[in-house]
């Protein structure tokens, strides 16, 4: 069996069986990727008789010059850069805590992973209160301390901070149980060998641990970069429906959402979504790209 | 370097000891074999002695100096594991200089430290390669060579051989046995294998029920088993065991004298059962029949029973019939009686 040639007979037979997930996945996701495709590049289109006129690159140049456009992809950026780095290096760290303490690990984990099963609606509306500026526990907490209320809602220059913690905190739950699978693949014995060698815990961590969980770690990475890039949720029950003070919060799905759905600019949001499907897709190139060199399967 | 245990026992809980009361010394640059069957304590053995387990009661000495508190790697011991735990992101090379890393060697004076390693293993040519890239055998060239990295005093072996097929175990042992007298490096060397055991050490050490059953020469241990268990642990062929009361009425018991009294047992190896009485023999055999036999390429066997007993012999050639009644002989170098607690008792 294994070294015959494939009929064309075969072929058809399972594609056969493929069929039914082929069909259902173009219709919930090719059509909609390639409908957006081209409802990008059409300068003029009619939303109830699904009517497009002429073809071009206005909406994309319209893009280039909208300086909501230019603060939407910044503050992306900037809410990438914040939550993927620091979440992928809290969660292994609490990972590596709870590895330790294995008692305590189930509920600790169950702790964590609440947040990740909890639709994001229902915690920010939580959050909200953990934020609010004047019956908020972080500003309760901040008092403690003797420091300054913070605005976190209500200050634009909060905004971006506020996005950020929440996120972080947000993706620990799957990031920690994930580690904790990863941390207890590796074989102990490694670790029997190197402490024989001299080798300190940091030097264990450094030389064993880390590489031989890389793949999770680029996984995670991936995966939560993925999701950053996408952030609506968040933003629209923290501040109601609006991107935020003086639109501080806006992001580019944010910014699709507003030019779809409020401004009925079907075009220029198709245009948006077109832009972030190709950063996205350069990010993962890259990373891939990176991998190869520190990834070890 | 000299290794001792002096009054070692080691508890995993309190009410059993694992090893109790263990007393030996390891001589500088011997090759030590601990032998028994899995679980007799042989792996715990040798984590005392890396400093890996802590013991329970004793102390361990190396060169008379006392290192029972000491960690593994003040020890200054290298280890070889059954796996080989080679680090699999790095390559040969790097896994070799690994114990130098961690060190602080300089790059270049480790590279140069694990080409040397190489070459003594015989693994000079794989140096790039990825670890997984290798056969079983060169893997556990390369654990030897990185145990060997930091010019350890003592290298310990926790059954190295035993993920390799049997050509290739034939093969490494006496790798093994070559880099040890290269380096003349003091070697303890854990096998449940007691061919591996006979043919690689300078010294055996017999562990079963938490103590030593016997630690002298490999072939002190056949010739002279100090018990039951010994006996029958080493040898090729297994060894026939049967009540002492089935000699009471026969001629062989008044030839065996007053020793015979005190046994209970009487063991025969398969090898030392022959058709005709030697000077080398008891005079006095035993009558029984023979019920079949194999051939298994140069060795073949017998099954002869004798008073509802089954007895194994091997290498004999004179051909007979099957159910043909004969008389066999006892070579004396393979014949042992053993008292009620097992006691070989030709040794007092
Ligand atoms: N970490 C441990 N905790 C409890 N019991 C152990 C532990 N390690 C070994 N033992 C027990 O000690 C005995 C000897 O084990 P070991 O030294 O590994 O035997 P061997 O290497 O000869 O097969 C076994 O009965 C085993 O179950
Ligand atoms: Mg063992």
């Amino acid at each position: 069996m294994i070294n015959q040639k494939i009929s064309w007979k075969q072929t058809l037979h399972a594609l056969l069986y493929l069929a039914p997930m082929m069909i259902l996945l173009s219709i919930f996701f090719l059509y909609p990727i390639i409908s957006t495709f081209i409802l990008s590049v059409f300068k003029k289109y009619n939303f109830y008789t699904n009517a497009g006129q002429g073809i071009g690159f206005d909406n994309f140049a319209y893009l280039w010059h909208d300086p909501m456009f230019h603060q939407a992809v910044k503050n992306t950026f900037i809410f990438v850069l914040g939550v993927v780095p620091a979440s992928i290096i809290i969660s292994l760290g609490i990972a590596l805590l709870l590895n330790r303490f294995s008692k305590v690990r189930g509920f600790f984990q169950t702790l964590y992973f609440l947040p990740y099963v909890t639709s994001t609606v229902a915690i920010a509306m939580v959050w909200t209160w953990i934020y609010h500026s004047d019956y908020g526990v972080l500003n309760f907490i901040l008092k403690l301390f003797h420091l300054p209320p913070v605005g976190w809602l209500t200050d634009p220059h909060y905004t971006m901070l506020t996005l950020i913690i929440f996120s972080i905190w947000k993706n620990l739950g799957l990031n920690i149980i994930l580690f904790l699978v990863a941390l207890n693949s590796v074989p102990k014995q490694y670790y029997l060998s190197a402490s024989i060698d001299g080798a300190t815990p940091w030097q264990q961590f450094t030389n064993i641990t880390v590489p031989l969980i890389s793949p999770t770690t680029f996984l995670l990475t991936i995966n939560a970069m993925i999701a950053s890039f996408k952030v609506f949720d968040q933003i629209y029950v923290f501040y109601h429906n609006t991107a935020g003070p003086n639109n501080s919060g806006m992001t580019i799905v944010y910014y699709l959402y507003q030019k779809f759905y409020v401004e009925n600019n079907y075009t220029v949001a198709s245009a948006a979504g077109v832009v972030l499907f190709v950063i996205i897709l350069l990010a993962t190139i890259l990373q891939n790209y990176v991998s190869k060199h520190y990834v070890h399967y | 370097m000299q290794v001792r245990f002096s009054h070692i026992s080691l508890a995993f809980t309190p009410d059993k000891d694992t090893l109790h009361d263990l007393n030996f010394t390891i001589n500088d640059g011997e090759l030590v074999c601990l032998l028994g069957p899995s679980g007799g304590g042989k792996s715990t053995t040798l984590n005392l002695i890396s400093g890996l387990l802590v013991p329970t009661k004793g102390n361990i000495l190396f060169d008379n100096q006392d290192v029972t508190k000491m960690g593994p790697s003040e020890r200054k011991i290298g280890m070889v594991f059954q796996n080989y735990s080679l680090y699999p992101h790095l390559t040969v090379e790097n896994n070799i200089a690994f114990p130098l890393k961690i060190a602080h060697w300089k790059k270049a004076d480790r590279l140069a430290r694990a080409a040397k390693l190489a070459k003594l293993v015989h693994v000079e040519d794989q140096l790039q390669k990825n670890v997984n890239e290798l056969s079983g055998g060169q893997q556990q060239r390369v654990a030897i060579a990185r145990a060997l990295a930091k010019d350890p005093n003592i290298l310990l072996l926790d059954e190295p051989l035993s993920n390799l097929d049997a050509r290739l175990r034939m093969e490494m042992r006496e790798e093994i046995r070559r880099i040890q007298q290269e380096t003349k490096i003091t070697t303890v060397f854990v096998t449940h294998d007691q061919s591996e055991a006979m043919h690689i050490s300078d010294s055996v050490m017999v562990l079963h029920n938490a103590q030593i059953q016997q630690y002298s020469k490999p072939n002190e241990l056949y010739d002279h088993p100090a018990n039951q268990f010994v006996a029958s642990f080493i040898g090729d062929n297994p060894l026939n065991t049967f009540d002492r009361s089935l000699l009471d009425d026969t001629e062989l018991k008044e030839e065996l004298g007053k020793v015979y009294d005190k046994a209970t047992t009487v063991g025969v190896r398969a090898e030392n059962i022959v058709l005709t009485k030697g000077e080398d023999t008891y005079q006095h055999g035993v009558r029984c029949k023979l019920l079949r036999s194999h051939r298994y390429g140069l060795i073949s066997t017998r099954l002869y029973s004798f008073k509802g007993i089954e007895l194994d012999a091997t290498g004999l050639t004179e051909i007979h019939d099957t159910n043909e009644e004969v008389e066999i002989y006892f070579q004396k170098r393979g014949f042992f009686l053993f008292d009620a607690s097992g006691n070989n008792l030709f040794l007092e």
